[in-house]
């Protein structure tokens, strides 16, 4: 039971700073996709990562110019 | 696990197995390799993609035995600082792929690059080694890429494909702009899956002319 308790207190633990790192990153304006099932990787959206890549690709361009 | 005479896969002779370190330390050389068989129009692999479904050595058999080429960096074997003791996956890997080509008949058209960091250093550790000429590259990402994209090259027998010197001035560039763009992505040491297709996408649009 003692375990059970344990175990439990720290998934909640666990869980709250998943919150907080979520709610932190979204102040920073980060985007993350949670995997769909645990032993996937990680994969960031693709569409987020063409705007990533076509943003930096301009933002370089135009310090150039 | 594919028993001898089966058919290979469908990408066999696109895929480039890449065995090198995973650390911190490592990855712009890691960066650098994955960028030049992209730019050579061939898939990395790599056992950086984990699965927790999987048992390490069968993804790497499993990549083996799906590629053509194989990349081996054997120059991190030094002595590991908790334990003391050397590291010794890059060198088992390479001898995974060269049993592969050398005894089943139908992948001897395997061929790998072997390179370390300074000259003559494998000899030391792995004797057995003599006659591959591992070349090394210094721990310098320019000389690296030149390396393998010359080997591969080569071995395409492709001379419209860019050179070392024209892809390491397209990796200048990526750098700067991957750099800039993974300040608003996470996690901050990308999905292998992701960095691949962030090269891929970054060079298609270079090409286009953005």
């Amino acid at each position: 039971m003692a375990m059970v308790k344990e175990a439990l207190a720290h998934a909640e633990k666990n869980g709250s700073m998943m919150r907080h790192e979520k709610s932190k990153n979204k102040q920073e304006g980060r985007r993350w996709v949670r995997p769909l099932f645990p032993s996937e990787p990680t994969t960031i959206e693709k569409a987020v990562l063409d705007k990533a890549i076509e943003d930096a690709i301009e933002k370089r361009l135009g310090q150039r110019k | 696990m594919q028993a001898i005479g089966e058919t290979k896969h469908p990408e066999y002779k696109e895929n480039v197995f890449i065995n090198c370190p995973f650390d911190q330390k490592y990855d712009r050389m890691f960066l650098a390799i994955v960028f030049t068989i992209i730019s050579l129009k061939l898939r990395p692999k790599s056992a950086r993609v984990r699965t927790a479904s999987e048992i390490r050595i069968k993804k790497i058999c499993g990549l083996i035995r799906d590629s053509k080429y194989g990349v081996h960096d054997i120059s991190r074997t030094q002595l590991d600082k908790k334990s003391g003791l050397p590291r010794f996956n890059m060198p088992f890997e390479l001898g995974l792929d060269l049993g592969c080509k050398e005894f089943n008949d139908s992948y001897s058209d395997k061929t790998m690059l072997v390179v370390e960091s300074r000259n003559y250093e494998s000899q030391k550790f792995l004797s057995d080694i003599l006659g591959y000429d591992p070349d090394a590259h210094g721990n310098n990402a320019e000389r690296l890429i030149k390396i393998v994209s010359d080997w591969l090259r080569n071995e395409l027998e492709n001379p419209e494909l860019p050179n070392g010197k024209q892809i390491f001035e397209n990796f200048k560039l990526f750098e700067i702009d991957y750099r800039e763009a993974k300040k608003n992505l996470l996690p901050k040491r990308p999905a292998f899956i992701d960095l691949t297709y962030s090269i891929a996408k970054w060079i298609d649009k270079m090409r286009k002319g953005t």
